[in-house]
């Protein structure tokens, strides 16, 4: 074992690429710490669905023959990485975790893949997911779901659960998740990682498998603010491949990251956000508002426009685009998806055509007024990112069981956010007393990226994620999930 | 698997057919109505004060007006 490398696996993607780039370690002994430690952790946590060892390693061998000036060019060099197995690299199988496409093979390249590819990152698999990426708990009957890495039987949240759960137990630097309503929010927070929804079209979607294509998000997950800030940074812009991939400048989200919080006013709501939370992410919220405060932020408490018709608006919109994009292959092999997957897609076909429409029509108007109740008085807004911290498996299958709304409270706090179209960004805290991670959400204006990871990067200054060492997960006993 | 219907008419009537057979009578649709009905009232309210001017392609526009003012006057 290449101990310096291991030890590298535990470090920011940021450090990871100084050090490759300085020659300090070759790309080869990195990656081949990352796929050592993913194949002997991959019984337990079932983060991948495939693994590329060969591939990975042919890559870091090219990586590493690479001329010092070359590599310096390149923001991601050597780090390894792996995406939800939701985005396509040509001739590679791309299940969307479905039995259905079980054999799939791409017959194109996502962009953000490619990006990634120009960056010099080395993809060393694929991760697991909700089937289809319709679901918040990972589940799915082709590879079974990802276990939390904080605590096996509960949920890694879902659906970017192998993206998530990945990071959290340093297999690779970071990765690409989709965020339709808080799909890579909601993982990360239950896993102790960074996950952001970035603004409706920042990043291109292009050979990534659609959910509802009016609130998709491509969104990075990574394990610190300027991890995210140097992936946001790669990915983000224009595609040739993706009309609705916006052609905004995409600046230099690290240039400003350590700019200070002084003089910024960022708003703490005091309705619903407090009324629906778990006693102990209350707690959490209210420190992190001091924290901030004591950088120089000015926390300004505000009323917010209640999020719960916005919530059924999304749901209506998703719920009916999922089905129309579904029709045929459930139509004809029902059979082969997942029994939660498919009666939520089911359920879309009960959606009327007006409800739909509306649901559209109202989204830009609906936008101007959270802008002017909301940013016109705050730069950002301070949330818990989920209610609570992540269920155990057999607590999901209990509310499953009694048809209770377990599976919809855990995206209340994200999923308005997919549909007014605003980016934001989940934050780890700490475990809680349960041993789970527990985290607080940064919402932001349209393109306000930048703004809101720096104010993430100050509070990480300040406080990094109050995790105990991470588990060695050496001998763990992995529990049954049913 | 379902034969592949030959003409359009077979293609509707197969189509019927299977939005006549969808089962919703499940525990996951039963949460998903119960969230919808749960805010129905207020997203109703919302529906109510819809304006023609409502409509779906003002909302890539108020993206960008809303995201920065380097955007005025771009075509």
């Amino acid at each position: 074992v290449n101990r310096t490398a291991e030890e590298l696996l535990e470090c920011s993607l940021v450090e990871q690429v100084s050090r490759l780039q300085d020659g300090e370690l070759a790309v080869c002994d990195l990656v081949e710490a990352a796929l050592a430690r993913s194949e002997r952790l991959q019984p337990v946590l079932n983060c991948f669905i495939t693994l590329d060892r060969e591939g990975a390693l042919a890559r870091a061998r090219a990586l590493d023959a690479l001329p010092a000036r070359q590599r310096r060019t390149m923001p991601l060099f050597g780090v390894p990485v792996a995406h939800k197995d939701l985005f396509a690299r040509e001739g590679r199988i791309v299940t969307f975790a479905s039995k259905l496409y079980a054999e799939h093979r791409a017959s194109g390249t996502a962009t953000v893949v490619k990006r990634f590819d120009d960056a010099g990152a080395v993809d060393i698999g694929t991760l697991n997911l909700t089937e289809f990426a319709c679901g918040p708990y990972g589940l799915n009957i082709l590879v079974g779901p990802t276990r939390n890495p904080w605590k096996l039987e509960h949920v890694a949240g879902g659906s970017s659960s192998g993206s998530a759960a990945a990071l959290a137990a340093r297999l690779v630097a970071s990765s690409m998740g989709t965020d339709t309503g808080g799909s890579v929010r909601g993982p990360s927070s239950a896993c102790g990682v960074f996950g952001l929804l970035p603004t409706n079209g920042r990043i291109s979607r292009h050979g990534v498998l659609p959910l509802s294509h009016s609130l998709d998000n491509v969104g990075p997950l990574a394990r610190s603010a300027r991890d995210i800030a140097r992936v946001l940074g790669v990915v983000a812009g224009k595609d040739a491949n993706d009309a609705t991939a916006s052609s905004e400048p995409v600046p230099n989200y690290e240039a400003g990251i350590s700019a200070g919080l002084r003089e910024l006013r960022i708003g703490q709501p005091v309705n619903y956000y407090i009324e629906h939370v778990d006693g102990e992410i209350a707690a959490m919220v209210a420190e992190t508002a001091k924290v901030l405060a004591d950088l120089g932020a000015t926390i300004v408490p505000l009323e917010v426009p209640d999020p719960r018709p916005l919530d059924a608006l999304a749901n209506i919109l998703a719920v009916a685009e999922g089905s129309a994009y579904h029709r045929d292959d459930i139509r004809r092999h029902a059979d082969l998806y997942t029994p939660a997957v498919r009666d939520r897609i089911l359920f879309g076909f009960s959606i009327d055509a007006v409800s739909y429409i509306d649901a559209l029509r109202l989204r830009g108007r609906e936008l101007h007024r959270y802008m002017d109740a909301v940013f016109t008085k705050v730069d950002a807004l301070l949330l818990p990112a989920m209610p609570r911290a992540a269920p155990s498996y057999a607590e999901v299958e209990a509310a499953r069981s009694e048809s209770s709304d377990l599976s919809f409270s855990f995206g209340k706090f994200t999923r308005s956010f997919n549909y007014l179209g605003l980016p934001a960004l989940a934050v780890p805290h700490r475990l809680n007393t349960l041993g789970l991670p527990i985290a607080f959400q940064l919402v932001g204006r349209p393109f306000g990226e930048a703004l809101i990871l720096r104010i993430a990067y100050g509070f990480e200054q300040v406080v990094p994620p109050r995790f105990p060492a991470f588990p060695s997960l050496a001998e763990p006993a992995v529990p049954e999930i049913a | 698997m379902n034969p592949e219907p030959k003409t359009p008419a077979d293609a509707v009537r197969d189509y019927v057919g299977f939005r006549q057979g969808i089962n919703l009578d499940t525990k996951e649709a039963a949460m998903m109505a119960r969230e919808l009905a749960a805010y129905a009232a207020a997203a109703e309210d919302l529906r109510a004060t819809l304006a023609p001017s409502d409509q779906p392609g003002n909302y890539r526009k108020a993206l960008v007006m809303e995201g920065t003012s380097s955007d005025e006057g771009r075509p």
